[in-house]
């Protein structure tokens, strides 16, 4: 699978949605990717399909500090090389077997993948912190609408700013095609566990306007 | 407009839930329908009325949208006095008719998806094995296939050795012939006969004959589905959906010697139904 | 670290080849798989190369080789091998 190189850094989960030894599937706009975090703490990510046969990598396992496929236990490091092959255990597989890791970088609790090298950092949200990810089945502009685009922040267009239960928030919207949008949810510190709970359910009710068809009778 | 695979044999029901009111599906995206007529006779037909070909074998009706070239294949250990022959039954799967069969002929997934059943670490050498295509009968055939297992069979006790044969009679049909421990000359013999409904969509129809007298059926039945259903979650998450005839995007290996054999056969007869042609 | 023999054999690959796409193909395919080609002969109906490298890896570019591209059709491939270390297995 090729992707075309997007030198922008896109936010694909939460830190504390993928601990040690987890491997996640996410979506890039380009195309699906297999996220996991090593035994040690570090976070790769991939292109979600194994170089032998094509299965999905995001089904695989973490064992310390590598990705297996969960079909034949072809294991690679991250730097996504392939380091075994469990078939044929007296090889050392060459890395030009790889399955193409991508730039990665975890700041403030958001992890941030990009299909090539961007030359700047992901943006920095003050000490605005994750709270959740939502898939909304709503394309951006229509979130935009709803939240009331005029708040967006000009500066940096990199968040819309929602009320949620009456709390300032800051969402990360990131569209994965002309029909489903990622919100990334971030909230101030010092929040009580009771508030955030709040904030979250204004969130899910936040999705369910912008899924719901506009008034006009078309959802735009 | 007609294609080769349209002339070959394909399973549509199973005999024993066959009745009158029968069953509408598909076959190589074309509706038909299987039933049995008043006489209680299996009988397949298109939409515009049209009668197909049947055979009654293996537990199963099967059918053709044209003109099989050949009788339905046999399997002669099959008709042994003594065996227990097991109707599966179906399993519907997201993926290539193409791309089940190949799994089917798979051993190297065993310890990974079949974990502390078919297969364990660290017993993970696929040791070489022979494949050849019988030209008398247009089959492939791998044999001298070995894999070490904790639990082969629902008859199986510990760990053992298990001598494997793979054998390719149709494009959407194998043959699993496998070690018997209560009797150890003779094979244990396990079918995945598939329907292609789509390019990307199959019914697949299990069948066993087996030597045990002792494992009640639906635990026999239970074991193989199971087995199944790991497969599933495996034939759904692959990429690109059909089956590649070019392996330029993939790396296969000498264990995937029999995969190798079986797209070659299916490249030679132009049996590309659910198959990709070219690498993605 | 395991340690590996090296080999060098000659592919002899014979059938309806399409050269222009099937050795652009073989030179990739070796490539992932961190082999060195150097080929001898090349035709439609033949091609001849020299693979070198490890054992197990050399039998996987005859798997990939078995099939190649939907133009190429391979009726035999043969290998022989010109080192010191054991041959490879035949398909």
């Amino acid at each position: 699978m090729s992707m075309p190189a997007t030198a922008w850094w896109t936010p694909v989960a939460l830190s504390a949605d993928v601990p040690p030894r987890m491997v996640i599937p996410a979506t890039l706009p380009v195309g699906p990717i297999a996220v996991w975090r090593s035994q040690s703490g570090q976070v790769t990510a991939n292109h979600d399909r194994c170089p032998h046969r094509g299965m999905r990598l995001s089904h695989g396992f973490v064992r310390g500090e590598k990705l297996s496929c969960i079909y034949h236990g072809w294991s690679f490091g991250k730097e996504g090389g392939c380091t075994a092959i469990p078939a044929h255990p007296k090889v050392t597989p060459p890395a030009s077997i790889h399955c193409g890791v991508m730039p990665t970088v975890e700041q403030d609790g958001l992890i941030w993948v990009a299909s090539a090298q961007p030359d700047t950092a992901p943006p920095v949200f003050d000490q605005y912190q994750p709270l959740r990810m939502l898939n909304f089945c709503a394309c951006i502009d229509r979130i935009k609408t709803v939240c009331d685009a005029s708040s967006r922040d000009p500066a940096t267009d990199t968040y819309v700013t929602a009320t949620l239960a009456g709390f300032v928030t800051r969402l990360i919207v990131t569209p994965l095609n002309e029909t489903e949008t990622n919100v990334f949810i971030l909230v101030s510190p010092d929040l009580s566990t009771d508030q955030k709970i709040a904030i979250s359910r204004a969130a899910e009710v936040l999705r369910n306007l912008c899924e719901r068809p506009s008034p006009e009778g078309q959802q735009t | 407009m007609s294609f080769p695979m349209q002339d070959e044999w394909y399973p549509v029901a199973m005999l024993s839930d066959l009745h009158r009111q029968g069953r509408d599906t598909l076959l190589l995206g074309q509706p038909i329908h299987a039933a049995r007529d008043p006489n209680g006779i299996p009988i397949v037909t298109t939409q515009n009325g049209q009668h197909l070909v049947t055979i009654e074998r293996f537990g199963h009706l099967w059918t053709s949208l044209g003109t099989p070239r050949k009788d339905l294949f046999s399997i002669p250990e099959a008709d042994q006095p003594g065996r227990t022959l097991v109707d599966v039954g179906v399993v519907r799967v997201k993926c290539s008719p193409l791309r089940a069969v190949e799994n089917f002929l798979d051993i190297a997934h065993f310890p990974f998806v079949h974990t502390d059943i078919l297969g364990a670490e660290p017993h993970t050498e696929v040791e070489n094995y022979q494949v050849e295509i019988r030209e008398d009968s247009d089959e492939v055939w791998a044999t001298k296939v070995k894999f070490f297992q904790p639990q082969a069979a629902k008859s199986a006790e510990g760990g053992i050795t298990t001598d494997y044969m793979y054998r390719v009679p149709l494009p959407t049909c194998s043959v699993l012939y496998k070690t018997c421990p209560p009797r150890p000359a003779e094979w244990d013999v396990i079918c995945l006969f598939v329907q292609p409904l789509t390019e990307e969509l199959c019914d697949v129809w299990p069948w066993m004959a087996l030597f045990d007298d002792e494992t009640p059926l639906t635990d026999m039945i239970h074991f193989q589905q199971l087995i199944f259903l790991q497969d599933r979650s495996i034939l759904e998450n692959q990429l690109p959906r059909r089956l590649p005839l070019d392996p330029g995007m993939e790396v296969p290996t000498r264990a995937d010697m029999t995969s190798v054999a079986y797209r070659r056969w299916l490249k030679r007869h132009n049996f590309t139904y659910g198959a990709q042609l070219v690498a993605k | 670290m395991t340690e590996q023999d090296h080999l060098e054999d000659v592919f002899t690959i014979e059938g309806t080849l399409n050269h222009s796409c099937f050795v652009p193909w073989i030179k990739r395919h070796a490539q992932k798989l961190g082999l060195r080609t150097q080929f001898i002969s090349i035709n439609n109906d033949t091609i001849d190369l020299n693979v070198y490298g490890p054992p197990d890896l050399v039998d996987a570019l005859e798997m990939g080789c078995l099939l190649g591209p939907i133009e190429v059709w391979v009726q035999e491939l043969k290998r022989v091998s010109t080192s010191a270390t054991t041959a490879g297995p035949n398909a």
